[in-house]
């Protein structure tokens, strides 16, 4: 089921963009991860503003109250969050949603490059046995061109300096990490736990990340660095990029600023406002 | 207090991941096993090490080496002469051992794996691999000889004649290299991958290809005798008996071809299930395995032999081997099960599980 649906059609796709890009998987790689990205930044557009809403209403008065009022009775203060949901015109699973949704396509791009780069026999077998009837060739395929740049894309990336092995991907898959996820972790106030969390996952993500770069398949770098470029783009797009997250030392703290719902149209503007004021 | 203690957690929880994922390398390797034989042993290479396996009972002689180390594992069956048993393994080493499991020599090759068996000719370790590279080496000492650079990726074992060495490449070619020094003497594009290594006869060579085609080449000049089309791809070297070739294909078609013009000898045979391992030569036939756990045998005329009518719980991708009077079939996914041996009369002998 879900080879049918998700990986099989993700190869096919793959495959058909490397043999119309003269047999380059590193291009083919690029051209399919910001194919994949595009088709899912409705989804991505949806969850931001979902989280943004949560966000702030995390720090709304009337939440904080009825959280410390209700704090022992957990029946009425489901009631009353549902209530204040209604109230402010928000959806608790807007972002959670599409973010679901999301997961398996991202899952699936990730599965799709991971078996085109086939290191094995057993892998080259099931990539052959994805490939739709008719659709491609497999003997004229198979085996994919790794050689991309300097790398081959099917072993972990170094670039050669003097005798030196530079990761240079993995170097890069660091840096666009680090620089995403402070571009779009937004302010909070100081000594706020969650935000503490998400400043030390901050730190070490880039870390985690940069290790699987610089073990893994560097095809693999490769849509990590891509996948995190796009993203930076989609969210600077979106006005959604937090600029001054990356200047040390300037904390922008973050206000109340989650209104009753006077109406979506009026909600959006406030939205825009506050992201305006963000960014 | 409480807050202090956070980047401790997430510190430890990254560390915890980063150790899983090194764990976990040595079982990113997904493929089958190899085995090969000599006299009454098989060798069988499988993750962390190489088993040595007395062919009679099943018990284990010795295994290489005496630690596993499922981060380089062994898949490709080793080569194996009179006092010699040479394995490579997905860590780009090439080790000599002897027949206890005694290592001789090493070579690191710094970097690809060894997905193919290496071939020894004489005093010559003939070792493919992925990084593109052929390498001779010294079968005494291990150093290299000399290595010849591919195209692509190399995953099928060469074939030599004792002069030349006929190399089949994942980049379509098939390349003659002077065995003396790797010099090339002619290279023809077979048009598809090459996976499994060519027959050598006389002055022809015979050879299936992903294509589904069998080929035959001449090895003076490399030109291409006849091609013969199957309905599937071919992962397997061609069983020569006769003047005719026995192969299975991916789409479970056995196919018998007569070495004098490529045709047909007999109308294929659906042995009802993908082959992917190699034929192997028993007294009354040929007999090959099927993906899906079944031994299928056909005699020289092409009709079944119904006591090889064998099914094995788990999948069948490697080459059965024969040694001594016991036939082993490795097995993939089989649960503990690695072989399973019969009779050569096709009575289910013992099985052999990797000790734990």
């Amino acid at each position: 089921m879900w080879d049918a649906l998700i990986i099989t059609p993700f190869i096919n796709a793959l495959l058909f963009i490397y043999t119309v890009v003269g047999q380059n998987f590193g291009i083919a790689i690029i051209l399919f991860t910001i194919l994949i990205r595009l088709i899912t930044h409705p989804l991505m557009v949806q969850q931001i503003k979902g989280s943004q809403g949560m966000q702030e209403l995390q720090r709304n008065e009337k939440w904080l109250e009825i959280q410390k009022k209700y704090k022992d009775d957990k029946e009425r203060l489901a009631q009353e969050q549902m209530k204040l949901y209604k109230e402010l015109g928000i959806n608790p699973f807007a972002s959670c949603l599409p973010l679901l949704i999301q997961f398996p396509i991202i899952i699936g791009l990730y599965q799709a490059i991971i078996q085109g780069m086939s290191n094995t026999p057993m892998d080259m077998l099931k990539l052959s046995r994805h490939i739709y009837p008719g659709f491609l060739d497999p003997a004229q395929v198979i085996p994919l061109n790794n050689h991309f740049l300097w790398m081959n894309l099917g072993q972990p990336e170094r670039l050669y300096v003097f005798g030196i092995g530079i990761p240079v991907l993995a170097i890069l898959v660091v840096i666009t990490t680090f620089l995403q996820s402070r571009l779009i972790t937004p302010p909070s106030n100081p000594g706020d736990q969650t935000a503490q969390m998400t400043g030390m996952m901050n730190l070490y993500m880039p870390i985690f990340m940069g290790y699987l770069a610089f073990t893994l398949a560097s095809g693999l770098s490769l849509y990590f660095v891509v996948s995190n470029v796009f993203g930076i783009l989609q969210y600077a797009l979106l006005g959604k990029a937090n600029w001054k997250s990356l200047l040390p030392g300037k904390k922008q703290p973050a206000s109340s600023d989650v209104k009753p719902n006077r109406g979506k149209h009026e909600s959006r503007k406030n939205n825009a406002g506050s992201n305006r004021a963000n960014s | 207090m409480k807050t202090r203690r956070l980047p401790f957690r997430v510190m430890i929880a990254v560390v915890l991941a980063m150790f899983l994922l090194t764990a976990c390398r040595g079982t990113f390797v997904n493929t089958w096993p190899g085995a090969a034989a000599n006299q009454d042993a098989v060798y069988v290479a499988f993750q962390g090490s190489i088993q040595a396996i007395n062919a009679a009972n099943g018990s284990t002689i010795c295994s290489f080496p005496s630690e596993p180390d499922a981060a380089r594992p062994f898949y490709a069956a080793p080569a194996v002469s009179e006092d010699l048993v040479v394995a490579g393994n997905y860590g780009h080493v090439v080790y000599g051992f002897n027949k206890n499991c005694v290592e001789q020599w090493s070579f690191d090759a710094g970097s690809g794996n060894f997905v193919a068996s290496p071939l020894i000719v004489d005093d010559i370790v003939l070792a493919p691999s992925s990084n593109d590279n052929l390498y001779a080496l010294d079968a005494s000492t291990g150093a290299e000889i000399w290595r010849f650079q591919s195209g692509n990726m190399l995953w099928a074992t060469p074939a030599s004649d004792g002069e030349t060495v006929y190399l089949p490449a994942l980049d379509h070619t098939l390349y003659a290299l002077n065995l003396d020094d790797g010099s090339l003497i002619w290279k023809t594009d077979l048009g598809s991958a090459l996976v499994s290594a060519p027959v050598v006869e006389e002055d022809m060579l015979y050879i299936g290809a992903l294509s589904g085609e069998v080929l035959a080449v001449n090895t003076t000049d490399g030109s291409i005798a006849w091609r013969t089309q199957t309905n599937g791809q071919i992962w397997s070297t061609p069983v020569l008996h006769e003047n005719v070739l026995y192969t299975g294909n991916e789409a479970g078609m056995v196919s018998a071809i007569s070495i004098a013009d490529g045709s047909f000898v007999w109308p294929q045979q659906n042995a009802g299930g993908p082959i992917i391992g190699g034929g192997v030569l028993i007294e009354e036939g040929i007999l090959f395995p099927l993906e899906n756990g079944r031994l299928v045998a056909y005699n020289f005329q092409g009709e079944p032999i119904q006591m090889w009518n064998q099914s094995i719980n788990g999948k069948l991708y490697s080459t059965p081997v024969v040694a001594g009077q016991t036939l082993v079939v490795p097995v993939t996914e089989g649960g503990d099960k690695l072989l399973q041996a019969f009779s050569l009369n096709g009575q289910q002998s013992w099985p052999y599980a990797l000790p734990k």
